[in-house]
C-alpha cells in the first residue's frame, strides 16, 4: 500500500513537472519605422502576428495623420487654416482634449502650440541655433493653449498659431495599439515607440515586464528597472535632443512661457501610468514644471507615478513605485516622495 | 562486479574530453544580439548595462576591481586579487560563461532576453 | 593498529602535506577558480591501495585540516574539504571495481568529482548558478591532472608491491 502511494506521488510530480515545462508560447515581433523613430512591437499567443501586422498598419496611418512636418497631415491642415474652424478626426480630438487638460492643470507648462518656437530653434535640423531674444518674444505671442478653440469636432487656432502633437502622439499611439491588441485577444505584449514603452498584461510566464530606465548621463547604462504589468512608462529628457552653442547646451524641451529650454533642475522624468497618452504628456509637462512643481502636481492630481532625476544627482521616486522600481548602480541617491508633504515642504524618505 | 577494460576507460575519458572541448569552442563563440550585462558585487546587483548600445569603451570602478565595457563585450580590466584569473579570462561576448572574481565576490554576467524587455528614455 | 601502520600513515600524511604546500606555490594556467594540479591526491590513492580506505581517509582529513591551517584560510578549508570529500567518496566507490592496472582511471574520476564539488561550493558561496558553465573547463583539467596523479599512484603502488609496505 505504501509503495503504491509513493509511485502515485512520483507520477503526479512527474506530470506536474512536464506540464510546467510545456511549450513556450510563440513570440511575434514587428519593427516599424514611423513617427520619427524606431518602433518595436512584441506580442505572444495565437494570432499575435496578424494582430501586430494590423498594428503596424495603424502606426503608418497615424504617422500620416498626425505628423506636423508632413504636408498632407491633418495637423498641417489645421495649422494652415489658423483663424478658421477645421473639422478634425476623433484621433486628433482625443489628443487635443487630453493635451488641453494637462495644459490647464500644469499652468501652461505643457502646450501643444509651441510649434512656432520649436521651428525657430530648429532642434534636430542642421540649422539648430539659439534665436535672438526678439525672435523668441515674437514667437511667444503665438504660443497660448488658451487660444485653441475646440468645439464639437472642429478646432480653430488663432491667427499665426500652429500646433504639434509631438509630445503626446507616441503615447496616444501606444495607448490605441494597446486597446486594439487587447480587443484582438492579446494578453501579453510589449510596445516600444522610441522611448515610450507600454506593456500589455505580463510576460507569458506570468512575470512582469522588466523595463529599464536609461541613465540620462551615460547612454549605455541603466539607472533603474521597472517591473510592469498593464502599464506605460514614458521618459522625457533633455539629453534626447540638444545642440551646443558657445559652450552651452540647449535641449529640446522648451518652456512655453519663456521660450527657452526648460530649467527646472531635472534631467530626466519618467511617468508610469496605465494610459500611454497621459504618460507621454505628463513626462513633458513635469520636466518643464521642475522638481517642486512636478511633485506638487503629483500630489494634487495623482493617477500616475514618477521617477525624477535631478541635475544634482538625486533620483526622486514617488512612493507608489516602491515595489515596482529598483535603482541600478551608484550614480544617484534615491529618495522616495511621499503623499503627505504639507504645503511647500516636500517630505522625503531615503531609499536604499 | 563486471570488469571494465582499460581500453574502454580510455575511450570514455577521451570522449568526455572531446565533448568538453567542443562545448567550450561553441560557448566562446556564440554571438548574442541582446546583450545586457549585469555586475554583481557580494551577490547584489550593482549595474545593468546594455552592451549592444555601447559606441565607445569605458570603465566602471568597483572597490577592488575595474570593469572595461566595450562594444558588445565586457571584461575585467584589473583586480587586486592574488590569482588574477578574472583578468586573464579576457573578454566575454555572450551569456554562457561569466567572469568571476572569487576573492572579491564580483560576478559579471551577460544576461539573455530574460533580463530587460524594453528601455524607456531616449531614442532607441 | 600496528606500529607499522601508524608509522606509514604518519609518513604519508607528511608527504601529502608537503606536496600540498609546495603545490600552492605553483601558479595555475587555466582562468577558472579552483583549478589546481591536485598532486597530493597521489598520496591518497596510494594509501587506499597499500593501507585501507579508512587509513586513506584519515590521511586525507589530516592533510586538509593541517594544510588549511598552515597555508590557507577558512575559504581554502571549505573548498579543500568539499573537494576532498567528494573525490574520496568517488575513490571508495571506484576502487571496488577497477583493477590495480586502472588506478589511473580512479585518479581521473576522483579529480572530476573533486572539481565538481568545488564548483558547487563556489556556486553556493557566490549565490549564483552561472558558475556551472565552467564545467567543461574543469572536466578537461580533471581528466588531464587526474590521469597524471592516477598514473603516478599506479606506478608507486606497483613498485611498493615488492617491499614490506604491502
Amino acid at each position: 500500500m505504501k509503495r503504491r502511494l509513493i509511485i502515485v506521488q512520483a507520477v503526479a510530480l512527474l506530470l506536474l513537472a512536464l506540464a510546467s515545462c510545456s511549450a513556450k508560447p510563440e513570440k511575434s515581433k514587428v519593427t516599424v519605422f514611423a513617427m520619427d523613430t524606431v518602433i518595436y512591437l512584441e506580442a505572444y499567443g495565437e494570432g499575435a502576428q496578424a494582430a501586430l501586422d494590423e498594428a503596424a498598419e495603424k502606426l503608418y496611418f497615424l504617422d500620416e495623420l498626425l505628423s506636423a512636418t508632413k504636408e498632407d497631415s491633418e495637423i498641417s491642415k489645421i495649422n494652415k487654416s489658423a483663424g478658421s474652424f477645421v473639422p478634425i478626426s476623433d484621433e486628433v480630438i482625443k489628443q487635443l482634449e487630453a493635451a488641453l487638460e494637462v495644459s490647464r492643470r500644469s499652468g501652461g507648462a505643457f502646450d501643444v502650440s509651441v510649434l512656432p518656437l520649436v521651428n525657430l530653434w530648429g532642434f534636430g535640423t542642421e540649422g539648430a541655433h539659439v534665436p535672438a531674444a526678439e525672435e523668441i518674444e515674437a514667437a511667444l505671442q503665438y504660443v497660448d493653449y488658451g487660444k485653441i478653440g475646440l468645439e464639437g469636432s472642429s478646432v480653430r487656432l488663432a491667427q499665426g498659431m500652429s500646433i504639434t502633437l509631438g509630445a503626446i502622439a507616441k503615447g496616444y499611439a501606444s495607448q490605441e495599439l494597446s486597446e486594439m491588441l487587447k480587443g484582438r485577444g492579446i494578453s501579453s505584449a510589449i510596445l516600444s515607440l522610441g522611448g515610450n514603452v507600454q506593456a500589455i498584461g505580463s510576460k507569458p510566464d506570468g512575470l512582469k515586464w522588466r523595463v529599464a530606465l536609461r541613465d540620462p548621463v551615460s547612454a549605455a547604462e541603466t539607472a533603474g528597472v521597472f517591473e510592469l504589468s498593464d502599464m506605460a512608462a514614458v521618459t522625457s529628457g533633455g539629453y534626447e535632443r540638444y545642440f551646443e552653442q558657445d559652450g552651452k547646451v540647449y535641449h529640446h524641451i522648451l518652456d512655453p512661457k519663456t521660450g527657452y529650454p526648460a530649467e527646472g533642475g531635472l534631467i530626466s522624468v519618467t511617468i508610469v501610468c496605465d494610459n500611454g497618452m497621459t504618460a507621454d504628456a505628463l513626462s513633458t509637462a513635469l520636466f518643464v514644471l521642475g522638481e517642486d512643481k512636478a511633485i506638487e502636481y503629483w500630489r494634487d492630481y495623482g493617477g500616475f507615478e514618477a521617477v525624477l532625476i535631478t541635475d544634482d544627482g538625486r533620483m526622486l521616486v514617488t512612493e507608489g513605485l516602491r515595489d515596482s522600481f529598483k535603482k541600478s548602480g551608484e550614480s544617484y541617491s534615491l529618495l522616495y516622495v511621499t503623499r503627505n508633504g504639507g504645503d511647500k515642504c516636500v517630505k522625503y524618505q531615503t531609499g536604499r | 562486479m563486471r570488469k571494465i577494460s582499460n581500453r574502454a576507460l580510455i575511450i570514455i575519458f577521451l570522449g568526455l574530453l572531446a565533448v568538453s572541448a567542443v562545448w567550450i569552442l561553441i560557448a566562446a563563440n556564440i554571438e548574442q544580439d541582446e546583450l545586457t550585462a549585469e555586475i554583481y558585487v557580494d551577490g547584489r546587483l550593482m549595474y545593468t548595462l546594455d552592451l549592444s548600445k555601447v559606441t565607445e569603451e569605458y570603465t566602471i570602478e568597483l572597490p577592488h576591481n575595474t570593469v572595461l565595457v566595450g562594444e558588445g563585450e565586457i571584461s575585467m580590466l584589473s583586480a587586486d586579487c592574488p590569482d588574477q584569473l578574472c583578468v586573464r579570462q579576457g573578454v566575454i561576448r555572450n551569456g554562457i560563461q561569466p567572469i568571476i572574481c572569487l576573492p572579491n565576490r564580483v560576478e559579471i554576467r551577460i544576461v539573455k532576453d530574460s533580463g530587460i524587455d524594453a528601455v524607456t528614455g531616449g531614442r532607441s | 593498529m600496528s606500529i607499522k601502520r601508524i608509522a606509514t600513515i604518519a609518513a604519508l600524511t607528511a608527504i601529502a602535506l608537503t606536496i600540498f604546500m609546495l603545490e600552492a606555490q605553483i601558479p595555475v594556467i587555466i582562468a577558472v577558480p579552483g583549478v589546481k594540479l591536485g598532486l597530493s591526491n597521489i598520496v591518497t590513492l596510494i594509501a587506499v591501495y597499500i593501507l585501507s580506505k579508512r587509513d586513506a581517509g584519515i590521511i586525507l582529513a589530516l592533510r586538509i585540516m593541517l594544510g588549511s591551517i598552515f597555508a590557507g584560510n577558512s575559504m581554502i578549508f571549505l573548498y579543500s574539504a568539499a573537494g576532498g570529500l567528494l573525490s574520496f567518496a568517488s575513490v571508495c566507490l571506484t576502487s571496488s571495481f577497477l583493477r590495480e592496472k586502472q588506478i589511473w582511471a580512479v585518479g581521473v574520476l576522483s579529480a572530476i568529482a573533486h572539481n565538481a564539488a568545488q564548483i558547487a561550493v563556489a556556486a553556493l558561496v557566490m549565490d549564483s548558478l552561472a558558475l556551472f558553465w565552467y564545467l567543461p573547463w574543469l572536466i578537461i583539467a580533471a581528466i588531464i591532472t587526474g590521469a597524471f596523479t592516477g598514473l603516478s599512484a599506479q606506478f608507486a603502488v606497483k613498485s611498493l608491491k615488492n617491499t614490506r609496505l604491502r
